[in-house]
């Protein structure tokens, strides 16, 4: 598409035996951009990683970094680092061996090789390890070290498959702050393999939704979060409400158990005709509960229970003929006194909800968390 | 995920597998000869040398001694040996290592050494030639084996469980049979096999301390093959490998379901 | 006995229990170490006292012999060929062993397992068949026409450096594939990754992962070697003659002392070897991959 994509794949296609792990993906990294593939296990994003990397060849498709056809490059010509989420440090050699490990392949000089070194373990906070062995040190300060081996002979593109997987979640997020700076300053353009939502949110300029070998969606995390173009997104990325009904129309209007329903119709709905399974997709704080006496979009329903989150409280409230609902709301707004058993009203504004095709599965249905 | 150069890694590898198989394969033809002389190919066929074997008192009763020898071993080297891992597996007494030297010392020793000594000291007791001295000595050869199969059960047996047991008011003999026990019985199976297989291989020290009137099978092939290739010597080997070959590859079944059974690589 | 931590310096983390002198589970080893101290500790001191009985005249005598210098100077050349010759065959062996999967692993495996399994003397019988004049290599090349007489391929040192390749090459195998199969997988693409050729991957990365099995197997072929009898009494002939076969004849003719002197040499040999050795890996590892 555009002629300024530094990292191009195009039409790339993996299978083993009759499984398809990647099927025709295609997507374009600007110079310095961060992107994020996330999705589920077996969705296809690290084969495609390690397709960029060179270990695994492409079926059909080719990749393209900076012009150059990579497709056929073996992967010690290709100048690209990778943090392997076992951080993959070389256990006979030190902290600062291993870093010099890509240097002295380059045949850097070794002056060069010192100073550059030293300038990497600062970066990353472990100037005073360089002479320890890597299996005397922490898994978030072995992640740091396969960090700076990774970045320290400036690849084109650096590549992270799941790198804070085994660390535990206040590490995580430290980590992801340390990471996403140090790309940023060295300009380098990143991709990025998770499964954590947050941790993609938290990183990313753009995200990449997998599922089942393909990209559903790419986009920012707003505008994933926002405008989801499928079921899958809008579930995977964040909770969501999903009430179940069929077209009428081509405004976005479905037809539920408990009458018709307006939302925003995604750009997939366009072209679909009456009748056709489709769903409305509302956010939990998109929905506020009012007396039932109130009027405006949305459905009669009874409180279920409450949960009291601090920042907010999350509300369960069971709609007759529907099933339940989750609500995020400011506890110290709405409705005073909300109980178990109250008769109340969920309300939204229908610009809130999204229209998308298909209908959920059962576990799709359930918010991920109450 | 990466291609060294394979064609040739894999050729070599054929090589060296044809290499470690074709000794033991070659006895097959060969001892079905019907010549005195080995001779390859034999120009007829025959099983008299199997015949031979079975109907010589020499050779059978060879055979009867090495069988009794071994499962005594088998036997003795346990009921020694489990305790000796037991120790090492669980005391911190400072004389530990030293007895760890002296358990593994056997099997790094070379044999013609304990041989000569054994000699000597069974000459002292007046034991050579005799049945109690070679399971006296196979059993010392024994029982590193046996310890360090115990020993690998012993490492992965978790002493909460003890704790737990002891806890719940089982006295220590009572803990001992009832928790540690049934969880180092593989190693005790697997240790009390390789002692007998110890013994009953075992030529060296066997040279030393039989004599005409009390021969292990080893010995009397010995003695068959020791100046030139004998037809029956052969037949009885072909056995010996379609016997061991019989244990291996059940042992290996069995060890391979009882991994995938607890998801443990063996 | 509760003061120093002296078991602290012990090979293994054990589990952390009482810090009495004599548990219940130290007692527990009391038989067998009695047993070992009577039948194993005692009979090698005594061959040491026997070998100076009446005076360090064996000794005299084995530092004069050219002949038993000989001997000793061919036990040790042998040991270190036979064992060159073994890690040159097995690391390529178990490399491929530790990477193909399913039936071929398999084969790979019982190829090494059944040979361990079965006694070095069969095996030995084996070889014999295999390289006699009228065996199976000879006579194949005569039927062939390569060769109008039989080659010399028994009774000589070749015959003693092939049989040991042959029978120890499995204790070289089994310690490189067992640290192979634990070489985490990501290691060499990292290198890769790092702009590393595979060759260099392979030497840099890969090879320095597989170094303790490599020691493992050179000290257990090596020390094996050195004490080696059946092969060299069996393939050996006149020619190949090593020092544990001079021990046998020697007591074979009653001169117990000079046996004894020549055991002593050979103990002292093999200690010094392990003592090095154990510096780079545990002896019961070593041991472990024996079976």
């Amino acid at each position: 598409m555009s002629a300024s994509a530094f990292l191009e794949i195009f039409d790339v296609s993996k299978s083993y035996g009759t499984s398809k792990a990647v099927d025709s993906v295609s997507l374009q990294v600007q110079e310095g951009e961060f992107v994020s593939f996330l999705g589920p296990s077996g969705s296809g994003k690290t084969t495609t990683l390690q397709m960029i990397a060179g270990f695994v060849q492409p079926d059909a498709g080719t990749i393209r970094l900076g012009n150059r056809d990579l497709t056929t490059v073996p992967p010690h010509k290709r100048d690209i680092g990778i943090v392997f989420q076992n951080y993959a440090l070389f256990p006979h050699l030190t902290v600062a061996q291993n870093v010099a490990f890509p240097l002295k392949m380059r045949r850097v000089a070794a002056s060069e090789i010192k100073a550059r070194v030293s300038r990497a373990l600062e970066r990353v906070r472990l100037a005073d390890f360089a002479d320890r062995k890597p299996t005397t040190l922490s898994g978030g300060q072995q992640q740091r070290v396969a960090l700076a081996r990774a970045f320290v002979f400036e690849p084109r593109v650096l590549l992270m498959d799941e790198p804070l997987g085994a660390l535990d979640k206040k590490l995580r997020e430290g980590l992801q702050y340390e990471i996403t700076e140090i790309t940023h300053s060295l300009g380098i353009t990143t991709i990025y393999v998770t499964h954590d939502q947050d941790e993609a949110l938290a990183m990313s300029d753009r995200i990449a939704i997998y599922n089942d070998g393909a990209i559903e969606q790419i986009g920012t995390g707003r505008d994933l979060y926002e405008k989801p173009a499928s079921l899958f997104v809008a579930t995977f990325m964040g909770d969501s409400n999903v009430i179940p009904g069929s077209l009428v129309g081509t405004d976005g209007a479905i037809a539920t158990a408990v009458g018709q329903l307006d939302g925003r119709p995604a750009p997939s709905v366009a072209g679909s005709g009456d009748g056709v399974d489709a769903c409305l997709l509302v956010r939990p704080e998109n929905i506020a509960l009012v007396a039932p006496a109130k009027g405006g979009v949305g459905v009669e329903c009874t409180v279920e229970s409450i949960v009291y989150l601090g920042a907010s409280q999350r509300v369960r409230v069971t709609v007759p003929g529907l099933g339940p609902l989750t609500v995020a709301q400011d506890p110290s707004e709405g409705l005073a006194d909300l109980h178990p058993g109250q008769r109340v009203r969920a309300t939204w504004r229908p610009t809130d909800a999204v229209t998308l095709l298909g209908s959920p599965k059962a576990r799709d249905r359930t918010p991920a968390h109450v | 995920m990466t291609r060294w150069s394979k064609v040739p890694l894999v050729a070599v590898a054929a090589l060296v597998g044809l290499f470690l198989a074709l000794p033991t394969f070659v006895l097959v033809p060969l001892s079905f000869t019907d010549e005195r002389t080995l001779r390859f190919p034999p120009d007829s066929y025959s099983v008299r040398w199997y015949r031979n074997f079975f109907e010589s008192p020499q050779w059978l009763d060879a055979a009867a001694h090495s069988l009794a020898v071994g499962l005594s071993t088998a036997a003795l080297s346990t009921v020694l040996g489990v305790p000796i891992a037991m120790s090492l597996a669980r005391s911190r007494h400072r004389l530990l290592p030293l007895v760890n030297v002296l358990v593994i010392g056997p099997a790094l020793v070379p044999p013609v050494i304990v041989a000569i000594g054994m000699f000597g000291v069974l000459a002292e007791l007046d034991l050579n030639r005799s049945f109690p001295g070679l399971v006296a000595a196979h059993t010392v050869l024994a029982l590193p084996v046996v310890v360090i199969a115990v020993l690998a059960s012993a490492r992965t047996l978790d002493v909460t469980v003890e704790r737990a047991a002891a806890s719940l008011g089982a006295s220590p003999v009572r803990v001992f049979v009832h928790t540690v026990l049934p969880a180092i019985a593989p190693g005790v199976v697997i240790g009390a096999l390789y002692g007998f297989v110890t013994s009953w291989d075992e030529l060296v020290v066997s040279l030393f301390i039989t004599g005409p009137t009390y021969q292990t099978l080893p010995v009397q092939m010995w003695n068959q093959v020791r100046n030139t290739a004998d037809p029956t010597a052969v037949a009885v080997s072909t056995m010996l490998i379609t016997l061991s070959t019989i244990v291996l590859v059940t042992a290996y079944l069995v060890t391979r379901a009882r991994s995938d059974r607890k998801r443990r690589p063996l | 006995m509760t003061s120093a931590p002296t078991a602290a310096a012990t090979t293994t983390a054990r589990p952390a229990r009482g810090r009495r002198g004599l548990d219940g589970w130290a007692l527990a080893a009391v038989p067998g170490v009695l047993f070992l101290l009577g039948l194993f500790a005692y009979p090698i001191v005594r061959v040491l006292l026997r070998s100076v009985e009446g005076g360090t005249g064996n000794y005299v005598r084995l530092a004069e012999s050219t002949g038993f210098g000989k001997i000793l100077v061919q036990t040790f050349w042998i040991a270190a060929l036979v064992t060159v010759v073994c890690l040159l065959l097995a690391y390529p062996y178990a490399l491929v062993m530790s990477r193909v999967g399913g039936l071929w692993q398999t084969v790979l495996i019982i190829l090494v397992l059944v040979p361990v399994w079965t006694a070095f003397l069969v095996r030995s019988i084996g070889m014999q068949v295999l390289l006699m004049d009228t065996g199976v290599i000879n006579r194949t090349l005569m039927s062939l026409g390569a060769i109008s007489e039989p080659l010399p391929l028994i009774r000589n040192t070749f015959a003693v450096t092939f049989g040991m390749t042959q029978i120890l090459l499995p204790f070289m195998i089994l310690p490189i594939y067992s640290v192979m199969r634990r070489v985490r997988p990501e290691l060499v693409p990292a290198a890769l990754s790092l702009g590393a050729p595979p060759w260099r991957a392979f030497l840099q990365v890969y090879v320095p992962q597989t170094l303790s099995g490599v020691v493992s197997g050179v000290l257990l072929v090596f020390v094996l070697s050195l004490g080696f009898f059946v092969v060299p009494a069996i393939l050996g002939g006149t020619g190949g003659t090593m020092i544990a076969r001079s021990i046998v004849e020697l007591a074979n003719r009653n001169d117990l002392g000079m046996a004894s002197t020549l055991a002593v040499a050979l103990l002292a040999t093999t200690t010094i070897v392990l003592a090095v050795g154990s510096r780079f890996v545990r002896l019961n590892d070593v041991i472990g991959g024996r079976r």
